[in-house]
């Protein structure tokens, strides 16, 4: 299939207040592509992934993710567009009222999926991050890197075809860090579209991947 | 494989798709996650035993007042059975009508539907009553002839509050042309009838003030939940949670806060019919009445129940529609 899994189209978006903060922005990802998404603060890229999931809708322009027009996405469709987009966040966003294991099987809850197969899939993926013995733990008794693994492993736990980070490494110090981007490179060679926000320049640099850089919500460079 | 066990082959699949047996459907993992939300709900208000019991004692005590009114309406309706004879048609026949013929009457009475009972009271008995009851006699004694007509007193088999009904019966018996005329006694009846159509108003009003109350009280609670548990809305609806999702613990919540309002309601409402029950009946016999003062029957505290989880629903309901908007634009 050669439709692009992500694509924006001369996109624009300005807040209520005036802000502009994505101006004209025209970049697409093919299927199974990796690439970081990178910038000062306030560049936009926040913005930008708040965009492909749907916080926020474009002023101006076209997104498509998966083939889709997000414009024809109406609000009551949002959740089951969701459940196609993995998440991880930089402040790994995990509930401590419940274990790792309840955090990790929160998506495939919401998606109604039968008991048995959650235990199956949840395990699967706190396999992958290598924390399968945690899943009685609450996460408040995990490190900041074990944390944010399970918060990965909460966004992949549903299988999406596009994973998206919001500066996943923002708290860590470097060796995790580049544990976290590893971990990310083997999703993607299973062939999840993923697109990483970040700052870590000397991370970004080291690693094989294309390089998307804004800047005051203008694409500045695009290879 | 036998011809016979090939001669039937299994009727095709068609439209659904097979299921696995021992594989659970969707509806069944559906049914599964309102089971375990119950459930999660039932523990956090478990884990906070003191402020569920006050909410709950809070909305109980909103439920109470119009519990007690629809009681002191249900047993005022109820007066209709017990008090048949508060209503008597008094039937004064024509003067100078023969005995024999009144008693006709009152027999052709008798056999008219709707009424109750018929009591003939001939003039001779109606004089011999005056004479001993008020000692009258001298002056009774000096009449040269009975001045009293016969009287016919007509108990309609109608409830006592429906004073048209009654009206009507009267009209009716006025027809008859050996009726002089038809004396409806209703004096208590139109009393009865004022207090329960008062008592109806008022109902109507508390219900909704105490309704509306509830409402209130229950969303307060859901804002507080949804505010302790605002981050946890977040993640859901970024996970891909529908709206119904989200809101399905919070409705959880207010319906069984609902429904435990109901219930200490009930308790409350039954206790005080047992401590107002001996008064009332000592109240009642006083006025010759014969009346036991009844509680809320299996139904009607079924019917409590519901009407608390419902309007715990719908607090919730209308708070997380409320509040759920202030965590747009997740």
């Amino acid at each position: 299939m050669n439709a692009p899994m992500i694509q924006f189209q001369q996109v624009s978006k300005r807040y209520d207040d005036g802000h502009e903060a994505l101006r004209n922005v025209s970049f697409s990802m093919q299927r199974g592509e990796m690439a970081f998404l990178t910038g000062h603060s306030g560049a936009g890229k926040s913005t930008l992934l708040k965009l492909i999931m749907l916080m926020e809708r474009a002023s101006a322009g076209a997104i498509s993710v998966g083939g889709q027009d997000l414009s024809k996405i109406r609000k009551r469709q949002i959740p089951y567009y969701r459940r196609h987009v993995g998440v991880v966040f930089q402040n790994h966003r995990l509930l401590f009222d419940r274990s790792v294991f309840d955090n990790v099987a929160l998506p495939l809850e919401v998606a109604g999926t039968p008991e048995l197969d959650i235990g199956r899939r949840v395990r699967a993926a706190l396999d992958k991050v290598g924390l399968l013995s945690k899943e009685r733990l609450n996460p408040q008794q995990l490190s900041g890197g074990e944390q944010q693994r399970i918060g990965i492993a909460r966004a992949i736990v549903n299988k999406p075809p596009v994973l998206l980070a919001d500066e996943p490494t923002g708290n860590l110090d470097p060796e995790l860090s580049e544990d976290i981007m590893q971990l990310f490179g083997e999703f993607n060679r299973v062939g999840v579209t993923v697109l990483i926000a970040s700052h870590d320049i000397a991370l970004i640099e080291s690693l094989p991947y294309r390089v998307i850089s804004l800047s005051d919500g203008r694409l500045v460079e695009h290879d | 494989m036998t011809n016979a066990q090939r001669k039937q082959p299994k009727p095709p699949a068609r439209g659904a798709a097979p299921v696995k047996p021992g594989a659970p459907s969707p509806f069944q993992a559906y049914l599964d996650h309102h089971r375990k939300v119950a459930l999660s709900v039932l523990r956090e208000l478990n884990s906070k035993p003191l402020s569920s019991l006050f909410t709950s004692a809070v909305i109980g005590a909103a439920l109470v007042f119009p519990v007690l009114l629809v009681i002191a309406l249900s047993n005022l309706y109820s007066i209709n059975y017990d008090w048949k004879g508060a209503a008597q048609i008094s039937l004064f026949m024509k003067q100078g009508l023969p005995e024999l013929d009144a008693t006709r009457v009152a027999d052709e009475i008798r056999r008219r539907p709707n009424i109750e009972t018929v009591k003939f009271i001939s003039n001779k008995q109606a004089l011999e009553d005056l004479k001993n009851r008020y000692d009258f006699g001298h002056i009774v004694g000096s009449l040269d002839q009975n001045p009293l007509p016969h009287v016919i007193l007509v108990t309609p088999a109608v409830a006592v509050i429906d004073l048209e009904q009654l009206k009507a019966t009267a009209r009716q018996l006025q027809q008859i042309p050996e009726v002089a005329e038809a004396h409806l006694d209703a004096v208590w009846v139109e009393r009865l009838r004022n207090v329960v159509q008062l008592l109806e108003r008022v109902l109507w009003t508390v219900s909704l003030l105490f309704g509306i109350s509830v409402l209130v009280i229950i969303g307060n609670t859901i804002r507080l939940a949804i505010e302790s548990r605002r981050e946890e809305i977040i993640v859901v609806k970024l996970v891909g949670g529908t709206d119904a999702f989200v809101c399905r613990p919070f409705l959880y919540l207010g319906s069984m806060l609902g429904m435990a309002g109901g219930v200490l309601a009930v308790i409350v409402v039954q206790s005080v019919v047992v401590f107002l029950s001996k008064p009332v009946e000592a109240l009642v016999l006083s006025y010759q009445g014969e009346f036991g003062l009844s509680g809320l029957g299996f139904l009607a505290t079924l019917l409590v129940l519901i009407a608390g989880a419902a309007l715990g629903w719908l607090g919730a309901w209308l708070a997380v529609r409320r509040h759920l908007r202030d965590t747009e634009p997740v």
